[in-house]
């Protein structure tokens, strides 16, 4: 399914525009790339695709649809965002992982845990990882582990932000070659990281800086 | 035992003045909010039993419902000011869940539980609702408290739940059931040991004013029952409105209420 969407714009206090007119389509097996400025609303624009922030102007469709209030949750399981901030989960990894297949609209979904272990095999971490207690881990494998939880669910879509900025250089590729592996997928992926994006793809979008722009 | 006068009173002062000194004496800073929680606790009384007085000369429905409404508005403020983290409506919300509950319970009571003759009688009436408004008022405000303070805390664990799927109750609901939890924390509390360790406050002023014990304890438990299931109502309907006004139909935060608390 493809997801569309039709001339964002988003302001901040209704003064000053974060972002403009944008507009973007993305299908199956896509892979996007975005870089710009720090403070120029790129985390907004991936929170805006899923809806988690409101926007002023604009339309987002999944498939032929538009998506709304009732349908949010069932367009945020196929099409997952992810932000930068380590989890704050108190628990163990196992049960971070968990959480997401209990929301009644993954109930279809099984956690399978061969699918688990070969992740875990994947990105060179040990089996006792999933008996971590989660405050414990360092940033970059908090980061990890979102990424590993989200993989798990399959979702048809991927809104990126940031998602191994903590990681060390290797840490970095092993995730990258997870997260790319399915290729029937499409993703949006914000970075600042240019060798990231020269590693996995030949283009990028670069995000365009607003903020000077007042409404009249 | 007789009528009280002033002379009990200011008999009763003396302790006051009493520990006021130790305090003074000991540095410990505690003498001004004791004598200015005497001060207060006295002229409010005395006030109170003025305008019950003059009250009760009264009668009428139209009087016992505005009573009801102006306690009603004095119990939100007051509860909202407990309240940590404000935030726009905070006040109606809490007024609202106040009222409805205790609206509810409240003619329950006046018509079914401890019917009254005529039912609006306002000796006895207002002492009810007043009690079970002073609970209600505690139950609400502990769990604003403590949900405000879990939106902020958890956004982002919130967030994370929502993006990956989760209905805004689905990402909630533990908070919510902590919240109201907390709200209900100590009726519940001092329902367990009622009688055992103390005596409560009503039943205490019947006893002294010479009903028979049994007679004062079949009141306790009808009041205990009313002011634990108010208690109830109130602390879920806040919750609950709060919950709807800060996470939206979208399943997200509602960014305006929420940079207000944050």
């Amino acid at each position: 399914m493809n997801l569309k969407a039709l001339n964002l714009s988003k302001t901040f206090d209704e003064l000053e525009y974060i972002f403009k007119d944008l507009s973007l389509e993305i299908k199956a097996g896509d892979l996007i790339f975005i870089k710009g400025k720090s403070g120029s609303g790129k985390t907004l624009f991936l929170k805006s695709l899923c809806l988690l922030t409101d926007f002023q102007e604009g339309k987002i469709f999944w498939g032929d649809k538009e998506v709304d209030g009732a349908d949010v949750p069932h367009f945020r399981s196929e099409v997952h965002f992810l932000n930068q901030f380590p989890t704050p989960f108190q628990g163990t990894v196992l049960d971070y992982i968990k959480v997401p297949f209990s929301f009644n609209l993954n109930k279809k979904k099984h956690l399978d845990l061969e699918e688990l272990n070969s992740f875990l095999k994947d990105l060179h971490l040990k089996e006792d990882f999933l008996k971590k207690r989660v405050p414990h881990l360092s940033g970059g494998e908090k980061q990890l582990l979102k990424i590993i939880r989200s993989l798990l669910l399959h979702p048809k879509g991927l809104l990126l932000d940031e998602p191994t900025s903590s990681m060390d250089e290797e840490m970095k590729k092993r995730a990258e070659e997870l997260i790319l592996k399915k290729k029937e997928r499409f993703i949006i992926w914000v970075t600042h990281d240019e060798a990231q994006i020269q590693r996995n793809s030949k283009t990028f979008y670069h995000f365009p800086t607003l903020k000077s722009e007042v409404l009249a | 035992m007789g009528e009280l006068t002033f002379i009990n009173i200011l008999y009763s002062l003396g302790l006051i003045v009493l520990c006021s000194g130790i305090s003074l004496f000991l540095g410990l800073a505690l003498e001004k909010k004791i004598i200015l929680a005497t001060v207060r606790s006295c002229l409010q009384l005395a006030l109170l039993g003025y305008v019950l007085t003059w009250l009760f000369t009264q009668n009428g429905p139209w009087v016992f419902f505005f009573v009801f409404m102006f306690m009603a508005l004095v119990a939100s403020q007051t509860a909202m000011k407990r309240v940590s983290r404000r935030h726009k409506g905070l006040f109606w919300v809490t007024y609202a869940s106040i009222f409805f509950s205790s609206f509810l319970t409240g003619s329950y009571t006046l018509f079914i539980s401890i019917p009254q003759d005529p039912w609006f009688d306002i000796t006895r009436s207002i002492p009810l609702i007043g009690m079970i408004l002073g609970n209600s008022l505690t139950g609400v405000s502990l769990t604003m408290d403590k949900l405000t303070d879990h939106l902020a805390l958890k956004k982002n664990e919130i967030e994370e739940s929502l993006s990956l799927g989760a209905t805004r109750f689905e990402a909630c609901r533990s908070l919510l059931v902590d919240s109201i939890q907390t709200g209900m924390t100590p009726i519940l509390n001092s329902m367990m040991v009622v009688g055992l360790v103390s005596i409560p406050g009503m039943m205490t002023g019947q006893l002294l004013a010479g009903n028979s014990p049994t007679q004062a304890s079949l009141y306790q438990m009808a009041i205990l029952l009313i002011i634990c299931s108010t208690s109830y109502l109130s602390t879920l309907m806040v919750a609950l409105i709060s919950f709807v006004r800060f996470l939206n139909s979208f399943h997200r935060f509602d960014g305006e209420l929420m940079e207000e608390i944050l």
